[in-house]
């Protein structure tokens, strides 16, 4: 079972915490673990698939970092000069691979939100608290497979007529596709009125909606929103007190880790560690379980 | 109804006071908070128009009615294929505005956003997306308030409304989109930094902003009299 299965509050909970914590903070020991955590999250997640959007974004943190001296010309350490005279510093390099660090890391964190927190997940959230909107949101969920599915058969009676989309002008094709569209619309709207219809007689907004639970928030999800507030706490707190200070521009200065300093970068790094954790931990109880029959 | 226009006016308080919070907050932190500040921000002027919706207790009729406008504007772009980097997504919302005026519009263009995001990926640009697509809607909703717009449009103002659509989209949508770039991807936001990041997003915008006019051309008035029709058909908003 791994980090996915817990409660969606407790995902959410830990994805806002990450991605704030992450762009935040600038010391580049915090930042190097809260990247190296995320890849390690998404390469739990996916595997091969996983190790490739890593690389990728590896090469998107170079890009930005290179790209920020052109703009920024702060720093004292001057590299060389282009242009007749625009100083290359070794500063705004830094401070650009810092921003380059936390956009890849952001990157990753959502690419490890789109794999565990799921629209049904968020739908289950929000329901309660806004019913209307997140009923709109489900609805539109299964509406656009169903519309694409619908402007198939269109195009295709379309083809059958003689009228297919991969024949004439540029200017046919594109009134073919309007005319998709607009027969797709006429469908579309006769369809609503008769699910509206449809959901009144059934008593929509006669008492207050309850959704298909299948989510309950157990001893462990407790357990994991604890080490996660107790976290975020201490490593906010380390934050806010300066103990993970860095200045890159115009010299570059980094401190070196006072005690309050570890502290949070141990808080820090055991937030960005849970899902893997938990993740590897379960793989392992999972083929321990498996060898021993 | 008046006694919805103090829940209206608390909330907007409310989130206007979050967002001038938030940015106190980012000054006090300092660093790169501001990206995180940015996104509060956005979201501050979003969520009070869901607010609205929620408290309004929508019939089962508004509620379908938005759901098949934006899955229409999302799904939109199957029809077109065949063409690269078509999207008629934004005119579709702006023709929801139209017919059905600025807080439906802009519901229609940030759900629309949100839902093409579940699909491709939310990012960090989610919430920048919800507000442009949903000003879209809503610019071209006041259109319908203002009652310059009511079911199809004369020749002169399809034109109009076609090139003005273009021109929302690569002056306002487009950057409200590159911003979010600015945010999260420059280190240090210097006028030449707006100008590469604002410079390439342009060429993108212009595209997305031609398409928004091509769909509005073609598409305004068939649809425009199709819910025109539904609308006095069926009695709704």
């Amino acid at each position: 079972m791994g980090f996915d299965s817990y409660h969606p509050a407790v995902l959410l909970a830990f994805f806002t915490g990450a991605i704030v914590l992450c762009v935040i903070v600038q010391q580049p020991l915090f930042q190097a673990a809260g990247f190296a955590s995320a890849a390690l999250c998404l390469i739990c997640l996916r595997g091969r698939e996983g190790w490739k959007t890593v690389a990728a974004m590896l090469a998107v943190l170079a890009v930005l970092a290179c790209l920020n001296p052109l703009f920024n010309t702060g720093g004292e350490t001057v590299l060389f000069r282009y242009f007749g005279g625009r100083p290359y510093t070794l500063q705004a390099l830094a401070y650009g691979a810092s921003t380059g660090c936390m956009f890849a890391t952001v990157m990753l964190w959502f690419a490890c939100y789109n794999r565990m927190v799921t629209s049904d997940k968020l739908t289950y959230l929000f329901g309660g608290i806004a019913p209307a909107v997140t009923l709109t949101l489900t609805m539109v969920l299964r509406l656009v497979p169903s519309y694409q599915r619908k402007v198939q058969q269109i195009v295709q009676a379309r083809s059958c007529i003689g009228k297919s989309s991969a024949r004439g002008g540029l200017r046919q094709r594109a009134e073919g596709g309007a005319l998709t569209l607009s027969a797709l619309t006429t469908w579309a709207l006769e369809g609503a009125v008769t699910t509206a219809d449809s959901m009144r007689s059934r008593g929509y907004g006669a008492a207050r909606r309850t959704s298909f639970a299948k989510h309950r928030f157990g001893a462990r999800d407790a357990v994991a929103a604890a080490v996660l507030a107790v976290c975020a706490a201490v490593a906010i707190a380390c934050l806010l007190g300066g103990g993970a200070a860095a200045q890159y521009i115009p010299v570059i200065a980094i401190p070196p880790l006072s005690p309050l300093g570890w502290a949070g970068f141990a808080a820090f790094l055991c937030f960005m560690l849970l899902p893997s954790a938990i993740q590897v931990k379960g793989d392992l109880t999972w083929r321990f379980l498996r060898s021993r029959i | 109804m008046p006694q919805l226009k103090g829940w209206d006016r608390a909330v907007w308080a409310i989130a206007f006071a979050a967002a001038a919070a938030s940015v106190a907050t980012g000054a006090v932190v300092g660093g790169r908070s501001y990206v995180v500040v940015s996104a509060v921000v956005v979201l501050c002027a979003i969520v009070p128009c869901f607010v609205r919706f929620e408290r309004r207790r929508p019939q089962a009729r508004e509620v379908v009615m938005l759901a098949v406008l934006c899955a229409l504007a999302v799904a939109a772009r199957v029809a077109f294929v065949w063409l690269p980097h078509f999207k008629p997504m934004l005119g579709i919302i702006m023709i929801a505005g139209m017919a059905f005026g600025a807080s439906p519009g802009f519901l229609v263009g940030s759900l629309s956003a949100l839902v093409s995001n579940f699909i491709f990926g939310q990012g960090p640009w989610t919430p920048w997306q919800m507000l442009a697509y949903g000003a879209c809607g809503l610019v071209f909703g006041l259109l319908a308030n203002g009652g310059y717009v009511r079911g199809r449009l004369g020749a002169g103002k399809l034109l109009a409304v076609s090139i003005a659509g273009g021109l929302f989209v690569v002056a306002v949508a487009g950057p409200i989109l590159d911003t979010s770039s600015l945010f999260f991807m420059v280190s240090s936001i210097t006028p030449e930094a707006m100008l590469a990041v604002y410079g390439a997003g342009f060429p993108v915008n212009l595209m997305h902003g031609a398409a928004t006019t091509v769909t509005l051309l073609l598409l305004a008035n068939p649809l425009l009299g199709k819910l025109a029709r539904v609308k006095r058909k069926y009695g709704m908003f």
